[in-house]
């Protein structure tokens, strides 16, 4: 980790305290669409996504003065709506009530994107990322949609840089694939044939 | 590299840019939503969050606790891992890949794997065979349950551990064909006259008597069947709850080809991984 790295991730930390300290609303305005989005693209049930990002956030209120002083308050919502979402998840299928087969998938992807005009504006992307494992898909997710540097993704995942790095590389390269390719692409394929 | 590497290169470069621009593109907007949505969802959570009982608190409490003990699980795990104490690994590793914390799935499987070859290099007796054939099974759950969320290192283990466990089922096989026809009769004339015997003795000569070892084997996974069977449908009827404990009914996997389903030597211990994928998942 380099010492750029830190000062940066502690402005950013800094950041998050000062929209704390601006009050909940504030930050509730800023952290609560990308949180929610986030959970949206990575989740196979919208519902359970929204359910996870309610949840963390009124973790996040009834901890407020420990993470008024928190390094990074903003990564601490993220950690912990991440963790539970998979937790929720697993029980979800152990006990057979996580509809994830196709059909099921594009009606709740449908549903989502009638509730939320972003999801409708990026139905294509989001559909790639929920196709994507989901390591891939979170790390996709916090790098881009919570834009948090691969250090900080790998924090918030308890993985490895390294690690965070392979499943960025290999989540962008299928998530193209599964989107399909776009003209530029399909002309360097039909010369290369 | 051949030219044709160079554009496949080419071609996966120009992919990836063109996903990252789409993502950017998604993530310049993703904080826009209107204000009057905004205040409506702030209001219903502060709502909420009023509304709760002091009982619902608690448990909402307990639960960002449980999240912070996979995390502590993980760390003793690695610390057990490192000492080079396997079974202390698999153990705390095993409460991280349960709530599918980290990489700890694959580090489990890791773990059991290592474990499944140190029997393997002990193992003389049909008992330690199965005791291998089990943690082979299990590692081999956890491989997939890993590659499933996306650690592909987890794909060429999976791939030994079944050729293994396929050549292990064999190697079982015929050491209970063995043991079926194997040299000797037993004196009393089969285990349904030893069980008439004093208890002390029956077991005394169940030791020593290969036919009759042979027969309990059969009638202990005859047992096991009809066992899960029932536990299975019990769950199915009542729909109740799994306890999170090593003794659930076992639960069927993808098609990983026939090696994944062994036949178990205790209730529990077999049990498939709680894969995330178990119930038909995404890609």
């Amino acid at each position: 980790m380099t010492g750029n790295h830190d000062s940066d991730a502690a402005d950013r930390g800094h950041e998050a305290r000062m929209r704390m300290a601006a009050g909940d609303e504030t930050f509730f305005k800023y952290y609560w669409p990308r949180l929610v989005r986030y959970l949206k693209s990575r989740a196979t049930d919208t519902g359970l996504a929204e359910d996870v990002a309610s949840e963390a956030m009124m973790a996040f209120l009834d901890k407020w003065d420990y993470l008024l002083t928190h390094p990074r308050p903003d990564s601490w919502l993220f950690k912990v709506a991440t963790r539970k979402l998979r937790k929720l998840e697993v029980q979800a299928r152990d006990q057979c009530c996580l509809d994830e087969d196709l059909a099921s998938s594009v009606g709740d992807l449908q549903a989502a994107a009638a509730g939320d005009m972003w999801i409708e504006d990026h139905l294509d992307l989001i559909a790639g990322m929920r196709s994507l494992p989901s390591r891939q898909c979170e790390v996709i997710g916090l790098h881009y949609f919570g834009g948090y540097t691969l250090a900080e993704t790998a924090d918030i995942l308890d993985i490895q840089v390294g690690t965070a790095k392979k499943h960025l590389g290999r989540g962008l390269k299928s998530l193209r694939q599964r989107q399909g390719l776009p003209a530029a692409l399909k002309t360097i394929r039909r010369i290369s044939a | 590299m051949t030219p044709g590497d160079d554009k496949q290169q080419v071609v996966t470069d120009l992919a990836v840019t063109a996903a990252d621009r789409a993502l950017r593109a998604a993530a310049a907007t993703i904080g826009q939503m209107s204000d009057t949505e905004l205040q409506c969802k702030l209001s219903q959570l502060k709502k909420a969050r009023k509304a709760r009982t002091p009982r619902e608190i608690y448990r909402q409490q307990d639960e960002l606790g449980s999240l912070e003990l996979d995390q502590a699980a993980y760390k003793l795990a690695s610390q057990a891992h490192a000492d080079g104490n396997l079974s202390e690994a698999a153990r705390w590793y095993r409460v991280g890949a349960i709530n599918d914390f980290a990489d700890a799935p694959l580090k489990l499987a890791m773990v059991l794997d290592s474990l499944a070859a140190r029997y393997l290099a002990g193992a003389e007796s049909p008992a330690a065979t199965r005791e291998d054939l089990g943690l082979v099974t299990e590692a081999a759950n956890w491989y997939l349950a890993a590659f499933l969320v996306g650690d592909l290192e987890a794909l060429d283990p999976l791939d030994s551990l079944i050729a293994r466990l396929d050549g292990q089922a064999r190697a079982a096989h015929v050491i209970a064909t063995a043991d079926d026809s194997g040299p000797g009769r037993c004196a009393p004339g089969g285990l349904q006259k030893v069980t008439e015997l004093p208890p002390a003795e029956a077991i005394a000569h169940c030791r020593s008597c290969r036919p009759c070892k042979a027969e309990l084997i059969k009638l202990n996974r005859l047992l096991l069947a009809v066992l899960y069977d029932e536990a299975s449908k019990e769950t199915t009827d009542a729909s109740v709850d799994q306890p999170d404990d090593n003794y659930g009914p076992r639960r069927s996997l993808p098609d990983c080809g026939s090696a994944l389903h062994p036949e178990p030597s205790r209730p529990g211990q077999y049990q498939l991984a709680r894969s995330p994928q178990k119930c038909g998942k995404k890609g």
